[in-house]
């Protein structure tokens, strides 16, 4: 199995010093490069095309965001991961709706934090209960007009504009918002750990999808964009 | 028709110039000056002169037709119409009993212009007295008669067809008619004739019949209807008394008209004259109230008086009470003209100071009325012609489109003022709405200011004893250099442990504490994981609190991690169970502990008030703050910390 290859961009140098170093150490994964611009992170993900971005949402130059985006707009086989100090859920909800499908808290120790990367890269995502919550309440009032919130079948809806939670999906959001870990939630689905996390990934991107859907109606309810 | 044609020509150029009322009443007008004309029929002779003679009848036959003219009787030439044929001329007394007649009237001999194709006729206008049958013969044979089951020809205009062969009307085939008929009062008269082609006589005949029978008819239902709409619009405004006044007024004037058109009577007739002749008292009571009403006056004796009147002569009247003869009737007549006249110089003149177009209107319809209403008064008591039609029935339009004009006025002067109304109450709202919205903004930016304030304190206070102690505490040590990295990287820890806290209690999780107590569990779960303590989790469903603000969710994470950390740091517990539970009052969050636990009322003491005694008054305290309490126990088998919570607080 190949190194994980991960991009770093971090504008804090104590921060990026710790990060490369631990990536580093970790003997499978090498560090394609440690930035701290938005500007030069983009150059390095047109250059070194990384399996891994890990990305600090306040950079100098512009918003994490926008790497983020690009990432998912151009490089949609890269897993973003924000590395962000509290894990709130302003700041990772900004992230997910931009494209990112993990994040990583600054304060994790070194081992949970390669761990978590392989985690990411392994199909996993990380997600706390306000995060969880918030999110139920996103499916539940989204579009207007779109009442068939919770999809039926379990088959992924992801072809359709504004994807609904499957009942499983649902069922995880649930448990995580009731404090449940992802082991237990995998007993009580009678699924694995590994299914559970691709779970949470998979309700990342949806969320990503459906707040783009939901600027295009925004802007076209404001006369931004116009039906042709 | 040519008066006719003129009213409809004059109307069409005054439409636009002339009020709406003033319309109404030119065509009021024309109606009536139509009323006096006859159509243009050059051919049809007109007969005015001819011979009678009276034979007095038993009274069994004064419905039956005499078989043929009488021969040899002596003739008298007079004048038509002719109506001297009273008691007295008759030689008969003028005090004695009613005679049953027959009045034959034999036209002269004169030739007719013919209509090649039709056969003659003779038609009469009509025939205002006690005219039981009017029957038709030529050369001496009857040809034709009014219906003898008619109960009465009063008013009836009618038109007899000649045979075929009668083509002129000579000396061999003279005309007679017999009018069977009751002398007493009132005399047996014979109307004016009219002779000629049957289609020209037809075209006379049904132009009487509308005058005198169907126009009356067709006007009182069409007031009936408008009276049915009134009695309707009455239902919904039950306070309004013109409307209901209108509507009897429409009802007590179609049974004033049915002698007018009505051929048959119920029995024998007493009782329908009675009621069309008191009907007319009913009818003033209710239009002269009505009129008060319109002008906001009220005339309490005159209403009263018109009223007492109207059922004396009502009672006096009926039938078998003595008083139902004609001469009363016709006193009576006399009377409320009298009457009705001073009524409205009453009216007038309070109309004439309000100046107001419908009591105006008013006042002219009720004079047109009682100017009729005279006239056929005169007619009724053979002081005029009486070949002339009946005129009140065409008054009594003016009245009720007056009356009509009344209520619209009305209705409409009410419709403006609700919606003047409406559009000051909408302009007041709107100035309120203003208001409100001023005041609004006063109070949010109030609140918004103590929420900031509140918040501020909040954050002062959370930073006094949370970080902003431990940080300076081991700012203390660390500079006293008693502290091994270790312990740095320990206090450090706390630290951004506690500021976590304050990160969590402000996430959105709304009112749902299960959420709040996972929030808590995903932040320390590592940690439990990485001290080897086994954690399980045993949370149920919990109802909604409603009171769970940043604050209290605070006081929640402080009270559950100070349990949390003293049992990592000394209970030396392998397992720890974290439940939740519900009662209808109280919510029951419980960290539950097998480690080797102490006695809690040793450690509540005040002389333990070091160390982990203050602690634990630290856990009640907050506890307290947010309306709970802690409830600890312990024992060998372990320590259960329980935190109870109201679902509502009283004052949030």
């Amino acid at each position: 199995m190949p190194d994980i290859g991960v991009l770093l961009v971090e504008d804090d140098v104590k921060f990026r010093t710790a990060f490369a170093a631990r990536i580093a150490e970790a003997p499978d994964m090498s560090l394609l490069g440690a930035e701290g611009t938005v500007a030069a992170g983009l150059q390095q993900l047109e250059r070194r095309s990384p399996d891994v971005l890990l990305v600090d949402l306040d950079l100098p130059d512009r918003r994490g965001t926008e790497l983020i985006r690009y990432c998912a707009e151009h490089l949609p086989a890269v897993d973003v991961m924000v590395v962000t100090v509290f894990g709130d859920e302003k700041n990772v909800i900004e992230s997910i709706e931009a494209g990112a499908t993990s994040y990583l808290l600054k304060d994790a120790g070194p081992e949970n934090f390669v761990e978590q990367i392989r985690l990411l890269h392994a199909g996993g995502s990380p997600i706390s209960p306000p995060i969880a919550r918030q999110l139920l309440s996103r499916f539940r009032d989204a579009l207007p007009g779109q009442q068939a919130v919770l999809d039926t079948s379990d088959e992924d809806a992801d072809k359709s504009s504004t994807p609904a939670l499957s009942q499983r999906e649902h069922s995880v959001l649930t448990l995580v918002t009731k404090g449940f870990t992802f082991p237990e939630i995998a007993g009580l689905l009678e699924v694995s750990q590994h299914t559970v996390m691709t779970y949470v990934k998979r309700i990342y991107r949806k969320l990503s999808v459906t707040s783009k859907t939901e600027a295009v109606y925004e802007a076209r309810k404001m006369g931004i964009l116009r039906d042709e | 028709m040519r008066p006719a044609r003129w009213v409809y020509c004059a109307t069409s150029d005054v439409r636009q110039t002339w009020p709406r009322a003033g319309r109404i009443g030119l065509v009021l007008c024309g109606l009536l000056l139509a009323a006096g004309c006859v159509p243009h029929t050059p051919d049809v002779r007109h007969i005015t002169r001819a011979e009678v003679y009276f034979e007095p009848i038993p009274d069994a036959e004064i419905a039956r037709p005499a078989k043929s003219v009488p021969q040899a009787v002596p003739w008298r030439s007079v004048a038509l119409p002719y109506d001297e044929s009273r008691r007295e001329t008759m030689g008969l007394s003028p005090a004695g009993p009613d005679h049953s007649v027959r009045l034959w009237v034999r036209l002269p001999a004169q030739t007719v212009p013919t209509d090649e194709l039709l056969p003659l006729a003779v038609h009469y206008a009509a025939y205002s007295g006690p005219i039981r049958a009017a029957n038709v013969y030529v050369a001496g044979e009857r040809i034709g008669g009014t219906d003898p089951e008619v109960s009465s020809n009063w008013n009836r205009p009618a038109m007899f067809v000649l045979p075929a062969q009668v083509t002129h009307v000579g000396e061999s085939a003279r005309i007679v008619i017999a009018f069977n008929c009751v002398v007493g009062v009132l005399p047996c008269a014979a109307p004016t004739l009219y002779v000629g082609p049957q289609r020209q006589v037809e075209r006379r005949h049904e132009w009487q019949r509308f005058l005198r029978n169907d126009g009356p008819r067709i006007g009182s239902i069409a007031m009936l209807m408008l009276g049915l709409f009134a009695l309707l619009f009455w239902l919904g405004r039950p306070r309004e008394l013109v409307y209901p006044l209108f509507a009897l007024a429409s009802l007590i004037w179609a049974l004033r008209t049915l002698h007018y058109h009505l051929a048959f009577y119920p029995g024998d007739g007493r009782w329908f004259w009675w009621m069309t002749e008191n009907s007319m008292s009913w009818l003033m009571v209710v239009v002269y109230v009505f009129a008060f009403r319109l002008h906001d006056e009220r005339h309490p004796y005159i209403e009263r008086g018109l009223l007492l009147v109207a059922i004396g002569w009502s009672v006096a009247t009926m039938p078998g009470l003595g008083l139902d003869g004609w001469a009363p009737a016709f006193l009576t007549h006399v009377m409320r003209a009298v009457i009705a006249v001073g009524v409205t110089v009453l009216i007038s003149i309070s109309s004439l100071k309000s100046r107001s177009r419908e009591h105006l209107l008013l006042a002219i319809g009720l004079w047109i009325c009682i100017g009729m209403g005279i006239h056929d008064i005169l007619l009724l008591g053979w002081y005029i012609d009486f070949e002339r039609t009946f005129l009140l029935p065409y008054g009594a339009m003016f009245l009720f489109a007056a009356f009509l004009y009344a209520i619209v006025r009305k209705y409409a002067a009410a419709i403006a003022a609700v919606e003047t109304v409406n559009a000051s109450l909408e302009e007041r709202l709107s100035a309120r709405q203003a208001e409100l919205q001023v005041s609004y903004e006063k109070l949010r930016l109030i609140e918004r200011q103590q929420a900031e304030t509140a918040e501020r304190q909040r954050l002062m206070r959370e930073m006094h004893d949370g970080l902003g102690s431990s940080l300076m505490s081991s700012l203390v040590m660390v500079e006293q250099g008693k502290l091994a990295q270790s312990d740095i990287v320990q206090v450090l820890r706390e630290c951004v442990d506690d500021l976590k806290l304050t990160i969590d209690s402000l996430e959105p999780i709304g009112d749902d504490l299960l959420t709040l107590l996972a929030t808590l569990r995903y932040r320390v779960g590592s940690r439990l994981e990485s001290a080897r303590i086994k954690l399980e989790w045993r949370v149920t469903d919990l109802p909604p609190l409603p009171w769970l603000n940043p604050t209290a969710s605070l006081h929640i994470l402080r009270i559950l991690q100070e349990a949390l950390t003293n049992i990592v740091k000394h209970a030396h517990a392998s397992t720890i169970r974290i439940e939740t539970a519900a009662d209808n009052e109280t919510v029951f969050v419980r960290v539950m502990d097998d480690g080797r636990g102490f006695d809690p009322a040793a450690i509540d003491s005040p002389s333990a008030a070091g160390g982990g005694g203050r602690g634990l008054l630290n856990l009640r305290r907050r506890a307290v703050q947010i309306g709970g309490r802690i409830d600890i126990r312990s024992g060998a088998a372990g320590t259960t910390v329980e935190l109870s919570l109201p679902r509502l607080q009283a004052g949030r």
